[in-house]
């Protein structure tokens, strides 16, 4: 599993720029069930049994990833803007993968403490630039305006099953759906037999707002009922239970106004018969997730939502736990196989 | 320049007082090119360079071998690890970046709130102070840290080492590409005699260079360094410091030295004959162990040449190839004319 995670990270996918990781997530998905890319919106669409089938299942996770894109080269610098809510914070003195014409490595810039006049403020992301170590003219030739930067991945091992990378969000829930796949293909039950075909969509532009390639992928699989993964809120310095679920304890399932009852019956049960820790993630407005798009779907998709536990988001190391994604395969796995 | 020799100093972890990694790199590559290697109390690497004449001017070269770094004080009840700075690194730099902690290099993150769950404008806006962040290694408790660390373990930066046109993309190359130099010097044929230094604890305030230099006892001195360049976008010209690709840097004055103006007439005359780039820093700033050594004893001729760094005491530090020529010249240069 950490080597599917740590492929799936180590290859950036910034919304809107999902192409090589779409490709190597459905050369993955292809051992198991039969694919399509949508390779106009880097959608990735895979299905196990028959479209026509009664029941039509929808697994979901977003591909893409919060990133920032090139909106002008000024002498071997670079403005950009985020695409998706970059945290600002973070962004000084970090190394990032520039896709130019070549990948190229940049470093933010960050002005010397005693240069500064702002000495602690963050400079907000449309005043930062980007140093690609180049000069003004291999700049200008390698890096057209409209290019993906993406934060440099050295994702690695930390104590325990926990690991760090960047992108965790959610190339995690990404490589948790292609090990479902590969555990309900290797199961080899007659889904037409059954009446139920099992559809899985790795999504793209969920990161910039509108949830676009949910919308238009739930469209074209056209579900009866849609199962979201993502990523949620760990408990952290500065983020307490009360806001966010705990590292290590499972994965969350959510409850919402707009979220399926049956279907959290369903998988608290399913957890607790099979001795899968889990917990709730209560949430009572918008989930901020594909979910509040799925739901919406044509006539209305009866829509539920795991998440798993995810320290620091949207930051170049974002902190997970093996365990917990371990065992959202475990739970997804056995809703299916328990046919 | 070796470049590869650079990398290994470039990603070995040393911050101040915990220099054992550097250490072992320059004693290994020195061990058959001088005859009297020392590692004293501070941990100073010291020794003395036989070249084909004796020279009167007892010369010392010098460059520091630690970086900034992070030292763990206390570890919480969720095995999160407090830390303060060593040496000066800006908070601005600190959130988002991965480090690695103690000899053993475990991983460690510098998380920080979710930007989504940030409430109050001014947490957005304001750095939070190394006193507020932790370093989190996965323990899941205290005491599965302390497994894995102790309290008083070091932590670096993780970085990486990247060539990518003429720069070189790294972190700690405030020193170590002075220690690249200086090694490479060393271990080159030298028609004079001379003494070298690669101290320890510059970072923390010139703390090695000042017993480095009493026990060598010299007439001059040159200190080898990087210093900062804020040549980047938007930065007046007047207030880049120095800029990459023009060249090594000349200080007359700094922080902690007003440097000899001999040394520095003599310099910029040898660049301006034999064509060597070099660019004298446009500010008072800073300072490096020239600090130190310039007042050892009874007072020491002091010049430093320093590479044009961006981003030094940070994870990932840029400087240029080409100056790294030019200060190999201007050294081989600036060293035949003292002596001689």
């Amino acid at each position: 599993m950490q080597n599917l995670i740590s492929k799936l990270c180590a290859t950036s996918g910034v919304s809107g720029g999902e192409k090589l990781v779409a490709e190597i997530a459905a050369d993955e998905l292809s051992k198991c069930a039969d694919i399509y890319l949508d390779t106009n919106f880097n959608n990735v669409f895979g299905r196990i049994g028959s479209a026509r089938a009664k029941k039509r299942v929808l697994l979901d996770a977003h591909i893409d990833q919060i990133g920032l894109i090139v909106t002008r080269v000024e002498d071997g610098f670079l403005r950009v803007a985020s695409c998706g809510s970059l945290d600002s914070r973070i962004l000084a003195g970090s190394a990032v993968k520039i896709f130019g014409k070549q990948e190229l490595i940049g470093v933010v810039s960050s002005v010397p403490p005693h240069l500064s006049d702002k000495k602690d403020k963050i400079t907000p992301v449309k005043e930062i630039c980007i140093d690609t170590a180049l000069s003004k003219e291999e700049a200008e030739n390698l890096i057209p305006i409209g290019s993906y930067v993406a934060f440099l991945d050295s994702g690695s091992k930390l104590l325990g099953k926990r690991i760090c990378a960047c992108g965790l969000d959610n190339r995690s829930s990404v490589a948790a759906l292609i090990l479902c796949a590969r555990l309900i293909h290797e199961a080899n039950l007659d889904w037409d037999e059954i009446g139920c075909s099992i559809n899985f969509l790795f999504s793209s532009r969920e990161e910039i707002g509108g949830y676009v390639g949910a919308k238009i992928g739930s469209y074209v699989i056209d579900p009866t009922e849609a199962i979201v993964l993502d990523v949620s809120f760990a408990t952290q310095p500065g983020v307490d239970c009360q806001r966010a679920g705990e590292l290590s304890k499972g994965p969350l399932l959510g409850v919402a106004p707009s979220l399926s009852k049956r279907l959290l019956d369903v998988f608290s049960s399913i957890a607790f018969d099979n001795n899968i820790p889990y917990q709730l993630e209560v949430m009572s407005d918008r989930t901020g997730t594909n979910a509040d798009a799925i739901c919406t779907n044509a006539q209305g998709v009866e829509t539920f939502l795991v998440s798993m536990p995810l320290r620091y988001m949207h930051t170049p190391y974002e902190v997970m736990d093996l365990e917990d994604i371990e065992n959202t395969v475990r739970l997804l796995s056995a809703y299916f196989l328990g046919y | 320049m070796d470049l590869k020799l650079l990398e290994e100093l470039c990603l070995s972890g040393g911050p101040s007082g915990f220099e054992d990694e550097v250490m072992g790199i320059v004693m290994d590559e020195l061990k058959d090119h001088s005859a009297d290697l020392n590692i004293d109390v501070m941990g100073n690497i010291t020794g003395f360079k036989k070249g084909e004449s004796y020279t009167k001017t007892k010369l010392l070269l010098s460059a520091h071998m630690d970086e900034v770094g992070f030292i763990v004080n206390y570890i919480t009840d969720d095995g999160f690890l407090k830390f303060s700075t060593i040496g000066g690194i800006s908070p601005l730099v600190l959130c988002g970046k991965k480090v690695l902690v103690g000899k053993n290099k475990i991983p460690g993150v510098i998380g920080l709130k979710p930007v989504h769950l940030v409430k109050q404008k001014d947490e957005c806006e304001n750095v939070p102070n190394a006193d507020e962040l932790c370093i989190d290694v996965g323990a899941k408790d205290r005491e599965d840290a302390e497994n894995s660390v102790n309290i008083g373990d070091f932590a670096v930066f993780d970085s990486i080492f990247q060539v990518q046109g003429s720069s070189i993309i790294s972190k700690a190359l405030d020193d170590r590409v002075g220690c690249a130099l200086l090694v490479e010097f060393i271990k080159k044929k030298s028609p004079f005699d001379f003494f070298f230094s690669f101290s320890a604890q510059e970072e923390i305030g010139l703390r090695g260079a000042k017993a480095a230099s009493y026990r060598i006892n010299p007439d001059a001195a040159i200190v080898l360094e990087a210093t900062t360049a804020c040549d980047i976008l938007g930065v007046k010209d007047e207030k880049k410091v120095c800029v990459l690709g023009d060249g090594p840097v000349l200080t007359y004055m700094d922080k902690t030295t007003v440097y000899s103006r001999e040394y520095l007439n003599l310099a910029n005359n040898l660049a301006k004959e034999n064509k060597v780039k070099v660019q004298m820093k446009r500010l008072v700033s800073g300072g490096n162990d020239s600090g130190a050594i310039h007042v050892s004893r009874s007072g020491i001729k002091t010049i430093s040449i320093s590479l044009p760094c961006r981003y030094l005491h940070s994870a990932f530090s840029v400087i240029d190839l080409e100056d790294l020529k030019e200060t190999e010249r201007l050294l081989q240069l600036l060293f035949e004319a003292i002596l001689r």
